[in-house]
């Protein structure tokens, strides 16, 4: 199956095939055999052994395919402008080959032909006569290295030439582009290329599209360099240009396609850029608004409780009043009912004053200072009521580092953290408190342990909220808030709490600061 | 207990809130402090009072009281400038202050130590003791300290 495509990239192969072959032939031309056509005719015109020499030379520095030029008379080389490299082709040619090339042609200038060296190198002998000097002319010899010639010739071109020299159908040259194992391929003797001198001395290069099974067979006779045949390996430049072609194809289609990637991958990156900013503006906007809420919030609350607390105060003021100046007098039924006022209005006091205390946790500046942590929980247990008495408690405090806090939230955190510890014993037990601390890397981390009922791991998290109780109000009173407070100082302070602990087995309360702060020498005030 | 045109009074508590006072003074009542007891509903009659300016005062300045106990928020004057003039007036400057507020806002104590006053009592809701603290209070400013003025 052969594509339309297919077809039109063999013909455009062939096409350039035969301009490369073309253009090979007129740089050879050119380059080497033109100039040594005209220099034989004025050479041998002259016939003057001293000027012979002398063109000779000179043609040979002009020329570097040419690496040695003979003057040959009756047989035997007479004179010699060589390379060394050249000599040692001389000083091999035989009797033989020296007779072949003097009889080889007596009207024009004809080959020896290729011959071998012993380094395996291949060499042209290239005989030059002046037909019209009649048969005693003297001759020339002139040695040609066609590796030379043709890297020469095909100087500047595009890659992908190999070079491959057939004599007699023996491959006696390749240029190392020539793949050594692709050798009998066909297809790239397509083209040939031939030298010739005509009669007039005149040295021509003609392309052919003989293939080399056929020259094989025709070699012998041709003009001056019958047999020579120079494949330029044009399959492979075929090869290579329908690669060429292809690969530009694809690889057209790949930029188109690549560009239209990267253009889509640019509005995307436009997009993305956008609805980042987009989306970080909202997020900004919607933090502020947060934030403003919860400010807002935060005076609410602030201001509800606090206004609150004054008609309360009343009503629990008044209930007491009733009941103290006229609780004679009153039935017992009222009095009961006073009472539950009373009790009713105090459990509001209880959350209010909770609630004020959260929202001032949030509300109030913090102010850090270096914080003698030891000497601030030293003070804290000895005020404590559990401290006295014939229930009173044990406060083991283990070394506490310092803190760069603000003193009196430490102060009121140490002082939750311990009363709870204090609080949740079981009934009638004096509470055993451990309070500890070490300095991590970047922590400070302070424990207060106890031996008291403890609770569910499960509700860990739930401790520090906002009126979350684990207990019942009427067993264990309080309002509900005091965890919440320490979480959120410890939060502003850029620290955290946390805590461990099993039911019936106690509980360790952690908070942690950041150690920090040394750096911020301004503000350090030591032991506090 | 004198409301109006005393001029014998030790103590001088500047409250809006009518229960408040109630609570108040039946407490000093109890403790038998009625009669060393001035009580006034804002500042600008605060101010009235410690000048002497109030009908029936007759331009007589009373002799200024041993202390001065003041709610913040009032109508009319409030605590802050009540506390501002007196430290800026020559006669008062001496007179103890004892703010008595509601708020715990760390900011109003700042300040009101700032301005001048001696203490600052936060509002205790007692429901078993209604305004005791008060009686507390005016005990120490009355019975204990010793005053510049």
């Amino acid at each position: 199956m052969r594509s339309q495509q297919a077809y039109e990239l063999e013909r455009d192969a062939s096409v350039i095939a035969r301009d490369s072959a073309r253009a090979i032939e007129a740089r050879i031309e050119e380059q080497d055999l033109g100039p040594l056509g005209s220099w034989a005719r004025a050479a041998l015109t002259a016939n003057d052994p001293e000027q012979w020499h002398d063109k000779a030379e000179l043609f040979l520095a002009d020329h570097p395919a040419f690496s040695a030029i003979a003057r040959v008379e009756g047989g035997r080389i007479v004179d010699v402008a060589a390379s060394r490299d050249g000599r040692e082709v001389l000083r091999s040619l035989d009797a033989g080959q020296l007779a072949r090339s003097e009889a080889a042609d007596p009207v024009g200038a004809g080959s020896v032909g290729p011959i071998r060296l012993a380094d395996g190198r291949a060499v042209l002998l290239i005989q030059i006569a002046a037909p019209r000097l009649g048969e005693g002319a003297p001759k020339a010899l002139a040695v040609l290295d066609p590796e030379i010639a043709l890297s020469r010739v095909l100087e500047g071109r595009a890659t992908g030439y190999a070079i491959r020299v057939l004599w007699g159908g023996e491959d006696v040259y390749r240029t190392s582009k020539v793949d050594p194992d692709g050798a009998e391929d066909r297809s790239w003797a397509v083209e040939s290329v031939r030298f010739g001198i005509g009669p007039d001395g005149s040295v021509s290069v003609r392309a052919n599209e003989l293939a080399a099974g056929d020259l094989r067979r025709k070699a012998p006779w041709f003009a001056l360099i019958t047999g020579l045949l120079i494949s330029a390996l044009i399959a492979s430049l075929v090869h290579v240009s329908q690669l060429s072609r292809i690969r530009a194809e694809e690889l057209a289609r790949a930029n188109v396609d690549l560009r239209g990637r990267i253009n889509a991958a640019a509005r995307d990156q436009v997009e993305i850029h956008r609805l980042n900013e987009v989306l970080e503006a909202r997020v900004a906007e919607r933090t502020s608004e947060l934030h403003e809420t919860i400010a807002e919030l935060e005076t609410f609350n602030y201001s509800v409780s606090h206004d609150l607390r004054s008609p309360l105060g009343a009503i629990l003021a008044f209930s007491a009043i009733i009941s103290q100046d006229y609780g004679q007098s009153l039935d017992e039924p009222v009095r009961d009912y006073l009472k539950r006022i009373s009790s009713s209005a105090r459990d509001i006091l209880s959350q209010m004053d909770g609630l004020l205390a959260f929202s001032r946790s949030g509300r109030e500046e913090i102010r850090k200072t270096r914080v003698d942590v030891q000497k601030l929980v030293q003070a804290l247990c000895d005020d404590l009521p559990e401290a006295r008495g014939a229930n009173a408690g044990t406060f083991l405090i283990g070394d506490l580092p310092s803190a760069y806090a603000d003193a009196s939230v430490l102060r009121l955190v140490f002082s939750n953290l311990i009363s709870n510890a204090c609080k949740f014993v079981r009934d009638g037990d004096p509470p055993h408190v451990e309070i500890g601390g070490r300095v991590d890397d970047r922590d400070v981390v302070y424990f207060v342990r106890d031996e008291g009922i403890g609770f569910d791991m499960r509700f860990a998290e739930r401790l520090f909220g906002v009126f979350e109780r684990l207990h019942a109000s009427d067993e264990y009173e309080g309002h509900g808030v005091g965890l919440a407070i320490v979480a959120r100082l410890m939060a502003r302070h850029g620290g955290g709490a946390w805590a461990e602990g099993a039911l019936g087995k106690g509980a360790t309360f952690y908070i942690r600061l950041p150690v920090q702060g040394e750096a911020d020498g301004s503000r350090r005030v030591l032991h506090v | 207990m004198e409301v109006a045109g005393c001029s014998m009074s030790d103590l001088l508590l500047v409250e809006d809130n009518a229960s408040e006072v109630m609570i108040a003074r039946r407490a000093f009542r109890l403790h038998g402090l009625e009669h060393r007891i001035t009580i006034v509903r804002d500042g600008a009659e605060a101010l009235d009072y410690l000048n002497g300016d109030r009908p029936g005062d007759e331009g007589e300045r009373p002799p200024l009281p041993k202390v001065v106990l003041l709610d913040l928020r009032m109508p009319r004057m409030d605590g802050r400038a009540v506390l501002l003039r007196m430290r800026a007036d020559e006669r008062m400057r001496d007179v103890p202050i004892v703010i008595v507020s509601s708020s715990q806002a760390r900011s109003d104590v700042l300040d009101c130590y700032r301005l001048g006053a001696n203490s600052f009592v936060v509002k205790i809701v007692d429901a078993d003791r209604p305004g005791e603290y008060l009686v507390d209070v005016a005990r120490y400013w009355l019975d204990v300290n010793r005053s510049a003025a």
